[in-house]
C-alpha cells in the first residue's frame, strides 16, 4: 500500500496539438468497447497511447462513457500498490468504489488477494452506466501476483466495464481464448504504422515540412511507417529543409540505429544547454521546474520555463497534469537519452557524473518529503551511507511506511560485505522481511548483523541494534505463541533499545502482553497491553494500538469485567470500525462474547458476523477459528447441536490449515459440550481427556453418572482457578460444582455453592453460564429463589431459563436420576395428588376446606420445586420422581 | 533497409530445453508443442508480430524454460 497515490499517474495525457487525424483506429477503438478487451499492442514508438488518449478525448467531448486512466510504472509490481492505484483510477469516474478494498489494503496482515479482487469486482459492478478502464504500459508489469489479478478480473470484468491495455508485448491473458469468444479487439503495429497518407499529412501539415510526394513516401518506407521514427525524421529535417533527399537517404538499418541517428540529429540541433537539460534530467521518471533546476544546475535553462519550450517543440515530453507542473518524457526518447548519457559519462564529457545527479535528485525528494523517491534515488547514486541515512528515516523506517518492497529490492542487490559493514542494513533486512510475511528468511539476516556487530566497536547504535533483532527475534516468537522465547527476547530488546526507538518499544511492548496473557498471567498482561497502548498513542502507532487493546480487552472479558472490556472493544472501533483491521474483528467477537453472556443472542449473532467478515477477508489466522467456536456456542443455545459440530468442523479445518494449534482446547471445550449433547458420551469422555480439560472431564463424569469423580476434579480446578486469579474459570467450577452435588442428591451442598457462584456472577451480570448448565441448574436456580439469594439476580437467571428452547422437556430429562433440591411438604404432596387425579383448584381447595388461593400459593410452590411451568408437567414430572 | 521480420516472416519454430508434455500447452494458446529427437521441444505456430513473439518470449523466461533458439519459418 503506497503511503501517498500520485495523482499523475492518473492523469489522461491530452491529444497532441500536431497530431493526424487517425478515423479508422478511432473506430475500431470505439468499436472495441463492445467488446471485453482492446488490446494496444506494438513496440515502443508506435503511437499507442497517443491513439488511446486521442480516441478517450474524443468520446469525453462526445459526452460519452467515463474514462479511467492508470499509467503503469515498474512499482505497480508490487500487487497492493497495484489494486490502490486500480482504485485511485476508477475513483476518479466513480468516487464511491474500493472502500472496502483500501481498508483491506491498510491492514496490518496480508488480506487475502481473492477476497480484494471480489471485493472490487463487486464495487465495479455497481458503477451505473459503461465506462472504459485503460492501462497504459502494461509491458512494466512481469509480477505473476498483479498478472493473476489481472486476469481475475478479465475474467470476471462486468458488463458495463470496458479494459483497454496498451503493451509493447502480448500479456499473460488467454488471448486465443478471448480472441475465439469475440471478447477481443487488437491494434497492433501493423495498424499502426502510419500509411502514405497520414505521413503526408502528419509531414507535410503537422510539421510544417514542404516534403514532395517522393520524399514522403521514401520517408514512410524507411521507417516503415514507425511513428517516433517519423516524427524524429521531421524534427531533423525542421532543421535542415533543403536538402531532405539526402537526409532521407543517409540513414538505414533497423529501428534502434534509425533512433539512435535521429535523437543524434534532434540533439546537435539543440542548443548546448538545451542538450544537457536534456541528458541531466533523464534520469527522472518525472520532472517538474524546481526538480530540474536542482538536477541541472545551470541557470542558462531555468526548469519551468525549459520544459514549457521542450514541450512546445514536440520533444517528446508528456504532460503529467493541467497545471504544467509535472511532466515525464517519452518513454522511448527518454530510453536514448538515458544511453546516451551513460556514453558520455563514461567518456567523461560531462563534468557531471550520472551518479551525482541522482544525488542532487534525491536531496531534491527529501526535502520536499518525498522520501521513497528520495531513497530510490539514493540508491541509483549508489550512495550506500545515504540510502542507509534515509531508509532509517529518523526513527520511522521507510518499510514501516509501506515500503517493503523497494526495501527489499535494494537490501538484496547489496553485496554482503556491503551490509557486515552497516549491521543496521541487516536488520533492517529482517525486519522488512518479517514485514513482508517472509518469516522463514528472518533468523539468517538477523545471524548475520549479529556477526557484524562483533566486528564493530560497540556504540548506542550498537546496543539499539542488539535491542532490535532481539525484538524482532520476539515477534517471530509471537507468530509460533512461544511465551517464554517473547519474554527473553523481549526482556533484552527493552533493555537494549535506545530509550527514543519508541516505534520498536511499542511494539515490544505489545508483545510481552501477549505473552504474559498467553501464560495465563493477567495482571502482567494488563501491565503490559496499557503499556503498549500508551506508547502507541504518543508514537501513533495504530496496528498495535489497536491490537494490544484487542489482547486487553480478552483479559478483562476473562477476569468478568465487562464493562471494561466493552469500553475497550468500543476504542478499538473508534479507531478501526469499518476497516478489516483483524482488531476490528476481534473487537466485534469480544462484544459478541458479552452479549452473548448477557443472553442478548441477535445482537451476539451481528457482532459475531461482522468479525467473520473481516476474518474471511484477512488472511489472518486465529479469527475465523474463535469465529467458528463461537458461532458453535450460539447453536448450542439454540438447542441445533448438529449445527454446533458443523461449525467446530470448520473450525478445525481453518485451524489445521493455519497451524494454529494453540486454539485446540477452545475448540474441545465447547466440542465436549456438543457431542454431550447428541448423547455421544464416550466421544465427549476422548476429547476432554486427550485434552486435560478438567471442567470438560467433571462434565462427562456428570453424564456418566459419576458425581463423585466430577466432585474431585472439580475441587482441584476451583482452587487452581483461585490461586492463579482466574475469575472466569472458578465461576465456571463453582457452577458447575452445584450441579455435581446436585446430581450427587446434596442439595443443600448444592445450593451453597450456587449462592457462592451467584455472588462472584452478579456484579458482571452473567446469564449464559448458568443457564447453559440446563434443566439442573434451572431447579436450582429456582430453589435459590426460594431462599431469597439474590433474588433479583436470581429471577432474570429463572427466567432466562424459562425461555430457552426445550426447557420444559429438558426440566423433565436427566432427573431421574436426581432428586429435588426441596423436598415438597406433606401439604403439597397432598395437593400435587389431588391434581394428578385431575381435580380443578376449586374443587381442591373444596376438598382441603382451604380457599382457593392458598391452593394457588401451594400449586406456585409445587412448580417451582419441581421445576415446571404447567399442570400438565407437573403431573408428569411427579410421575417420574414416584412422587405419587 | 530496415526490417521487421516478422511482417515478412509469420510463421516460427522456438526450441526449448527439454520435454514439454500436452499441461504446457495451456501457457502457449495457438503454438502447437512438438518433442524432439535429441529430448528438447519446439513451439510451432504463427506469430502475428514482434509484440506477441515478445510475449511468448516473455512467458518462455517467465515459466522457466530454457531458449534454445527462434527461428522464422518460411511460409507454407
Amino acid at each position: 500500500m503506497p503511503a501517498t497515490i500520485l495523482a499523475t499517474k492518473l492523469y489522461i495525457p491530452p491529444p497532441t496539438p500536431t497530431l493526424v487525424p487517425r478515423t479508422r483506429l478511432v473506430k475500431r477503438l470505439e468499436a472495441g468497447t463492445r467488446r471485453k478487451l482492446t488490446l494496444v499492442s506494438a513496440p515502443a514508438g508506435f503511437g499507442k497511447t497517443t491513439l488511446v488518449s486521442s480516441w478517450v478525448a474524443e468520446t469525453q467531448a462526445g459526452g460519452g462513457r467515463r474514462v479511467a486512466w492508470l499509467a503503469l510504472d515498474a512499482g505497480d509490481n508490487d500487487p497492493a500498490r497495484f489494486i490502490a492505484y486500480l482504485v485511485a483510477a476508477l475513483r476518479t469516474i466513480a468516487p464511491e468504489v474500493g472502500g472496502d478494498v483500501l481498508a483491506l489494503l491498510q491492514a496490518a496482515q496480508q488480506a487475502a488477494p481473492q477476497a480484494i479482487l471480489a471485493a472490487l469486482l463487486n464495487d465495479f459492478a455497481a458503477i451505473p452506466d459503461d465506462f472504459v478502464l485503460v492501462l497504459d504500459d502494461l509491458h512494466v508489469i512481469d509480477a505473476e501476483p498483479v498478472e493473476q489479478a489481472l486476469a481475475f478480473l478479465l475474467e470476471y470484468l462486468p458488463p458495463q466495464m470496458h479494459l483497454v491495455i496498451t503493451s509493447r508485448e502480448d500479456p499473460s491473458l488467454p488471448l486465443a481464448r478471448l480472441r475465439a469468444s469475440g471478447n477481443l479487439t487488437e491494434i497492433r503495429a501493423t495498424d499502426l504504422r502510419f500509411t502514405d497518407d497520414e505521413a503526408a499529412a502528419f509531414l507535410n501539415t503537422a510539421m510544417g515540412l514542404a516534403l514532395t510526394a517522393e520524399d514522403v513516401a521514401a520517408l514512410d518506407a524507411r521507417t516503415e511507417g514507425w511513428i517516433a521514427g517519423l516524427q524524429l525524421a521531421a524534427i531533423s529535417l525542421q532543421g535542415h529543409p533543403d536538402d531532405a533527399p539526402a537526409f532521407i537517404e543517409s540513414f538505414t538499418g533497423s529501428h534502434r540505429f534509425v533512433m539512435d541517428y535521429l535523437v543524434e540529429e534532434v540533439l546537435n540541433q539543440q542548443p548546448e544547454a538545451v542538450q544537457a537539460f536534456l541528458l541531466r534530467t533523464s534520469i527522472l521518471d518525472r520532472l517538474c521546474g524546481p526538480l530540474c533546476d536542482a538536477v541541472v544546475g545551470d541557470a542558462a535553462t531555468p526548469g519551468q520555463a525549459t520544459l514549457e519550450a521542450l514541450e512546445r517543440a514536440n520533444l517528446f515530453l508528456v504532460p503529467l497534469d493541467n497545471e504544467r507542473r509535472w511532466y515525464r518524457y517519452h518513454h522511448l526518447f527518454g530510453d536514448l537519452l538515458r544511453q546516451r548519457l551513460r556514453v558520455q559519462a563514461a567518456a567523461g564529457s560531462d563534468e557531471v557524473g550520472v551518479a551525482a545527479l541522482h544525488g542532487r535528485a534525491s536531496e531534491w525528494y527529501e526535502v520536499n518529503g518525498f522520501a521513497l523517491d528520495a531513497f530510490q534515488h539514493a540508491t541509483a547514486a549508489n550512495d550506500i551511507e545515504r540510502a542507509d541515512y534515509l531508509l532509517a528515516g529518523k526513527g520511522m523506517p521507510l518499510h514501516f511506511r509501506g515500503a517493503v518492497a523497494p526495501v527489499l529490492n535494494w537490501l538484496a542487490s547489496l553485496p554482503p560485505a556491503v551490509l557486515d559493514a552497516r549491521p543496521r542494513l541487516w536488520v533492517m533486512y529482517g525486519s522488512a522481511l518479517s514485514m513482508a510475511g517472509r518469516l522463514g528468511e528472518v533468523e539468517a539476516k538477523l545471524q548475520r548483523a549479529e556477526a557484524a556487530l562483533r566486528e564493530q566497536e560497540f556504540d548506542a547504535g550498537g546496543r539499539n541494534l542488539i535491542g532490535h533483532i532481539a525484538a524482532i527475534r520476539g515477534f517471530l516468537a509471537a507468530t509460533r505463541h512461544d511465551a517464554e522465547t517473547i519474554i527473553a527476547q523481549s526482556q533484552i530488546a527493552l533493555e537494549y533499545l535506545h530509550p527514543d526507538n519508541l516505534p520498536v518499544r511499542t511494539a515490544t511492548a505489545w508483545k510481552l502482553g501477549i505473552a504474559y496473557h498467553l501464560r495465563g498471567e493477567r495482571a502482567a498482561a494488563i501491565g503490559a497491553y496499557e503499556e503498549s497502548i500508551a506508547a502507541a498513542e504518543r508514537s501513533g502507532n495504530l496496528v498495535v494500538n489497536v491490537s494490544a487493546r484487542a489482547g486487553l480487552g480478552q483479559v478483562q472479558e476473562m477476569n468478568l469485567d465487562f464493562q471494561a472490556a466493552e469500553g475497550t472493544y468500543r476504542a478499538i472501533l473508534d479507531r478501526v470500525g469499518g476497516t478489516f483491521q483483524p482488531a476490528a474483528g476481534e473487537a466485534h467477537l469480544g462484544l459478541a462474547r458479552i452479549r452473548y453472556e448477557r443472553n442478548e443472542l441477535a445482537e451476539a449473532r451481528r457482532q459475531a458476523e461482522q468479525s467473520l467478515r473481516v476474518a474471511e477477508m484477512m488472511q489472518s489466522a486465529d479469527n475465523p477459528v474463535a469465529c467458528r467456536i463461537f458461532f458453535a456456542r450460539l447453536a448450542l443455545a439454540e438447542g441445533d447441536a448438529d449445527a454446533a459440530s458443523a461449525q467446530l468442523a470448520q473450525a478445525d479445518a481453518e485451524m489445521q490449515r493455519h497451524q494454529v494449534l494453540h486454539q485446540a482446547p477452545f475448540v474441545a471445550t465447547v466440542r465436549v459440550r456438543a457431542l454431550l449433547a447428541q448423547g455421544n458420551v464416550i466421544a465427549a469422555d476422548e476429547v476432554a481427556a486427550r485434552h486435560g480439560l478438567p471442567l470438560c472431564v467433571a462434565r462427562v463424569r456428570l453424564a456418566q453418572g459419576h458425581a463423585p469423580a466430577a466432585l474431585a476434579v472439580l475441587k482441584r480446578a476451583i482452587a487452581n482457578a483461585a490461586e492463579r486469579q482466574w475469575p472466569d474459570q472458578r465461576l465456571r467450577g463453582l457452577a458447575l460444582q452445584a450441579v455435581a452435588h446436585y446430581a450427587g442428591g446434596h442439595g443443600d451442598a448444592a445450593l451453597d455453592v450456587l449462592a457462592q457462584a451467584l455472588g462472584l456472577a452478579a456484579p458482571a451480570g452473567c446469564v449464559r453460564l448458568f443457564v447453559d448448565e440446563g434443566a439442573p441448574m434451572a431447579a436450582l436456580l429456582a430453589a435459590a429463589e426460594r431462599r431469597g439469594v439474590l433474588p433479583a439476580y436470581t429471577r432474570t437467571l429463572l427466567a432466562a431459563c424459562a425461555a430457552e428452547p426445550g426447557a420444559a422437556t429438558a426440566a423433565g430429562q436427566g432427573s431421574s436420576q436426581a432428586s429435588l433440591v426441596d423436598p415438597l411438604s406433606e401439604r403439597e404432596l397432598e395437593i400435587l395428588a389431588l391434581i394428578t387425579q385431575g381435580l380443578k383448584n376449586q374443587e381442591i381447595a373444596d376438598q382441603l376446606i382451604v380457599s382457593v388461593n392458598t391452593v394457588l400459593y401451594h400449586t406456585k410452590n409445587i412448580y417451582g420445586k419441581l421445576g415446571v411451568n404447567k399442570r400438565a408437567l407437573a403431573i408428569a414430572r411427579a410421575r417420574e420422581l414416584q412422587l405419587i | 533497409m530496415m526490417t521487421e521480420s516478422a511482417t515478412h516472416h509469420t510463421r516460427y519454430a522456438i526450441r526449448v530445453k527439454g520435454q514439454l508434455d500436452a499441461e504446457w500447452q495451456a501457457w502457449f494458446d495457438d503454438l502447437a508443442i512438438s518433442a524432439d529427437a535429441d529430448g528438447n521441444s519446439t513451439l510451432h505456430g504463427v506469430i502475428v508480430d514482434q509484440a506477441a513473439l515478445f510475449g511468448i518470449l516473455k512467458r518462455i523466461n517467465k515459466l522457466g524454460l530454457q531458449l534454445i533458439s527462434v527461428n522464422p519459418q518460411p511460409d507454407e
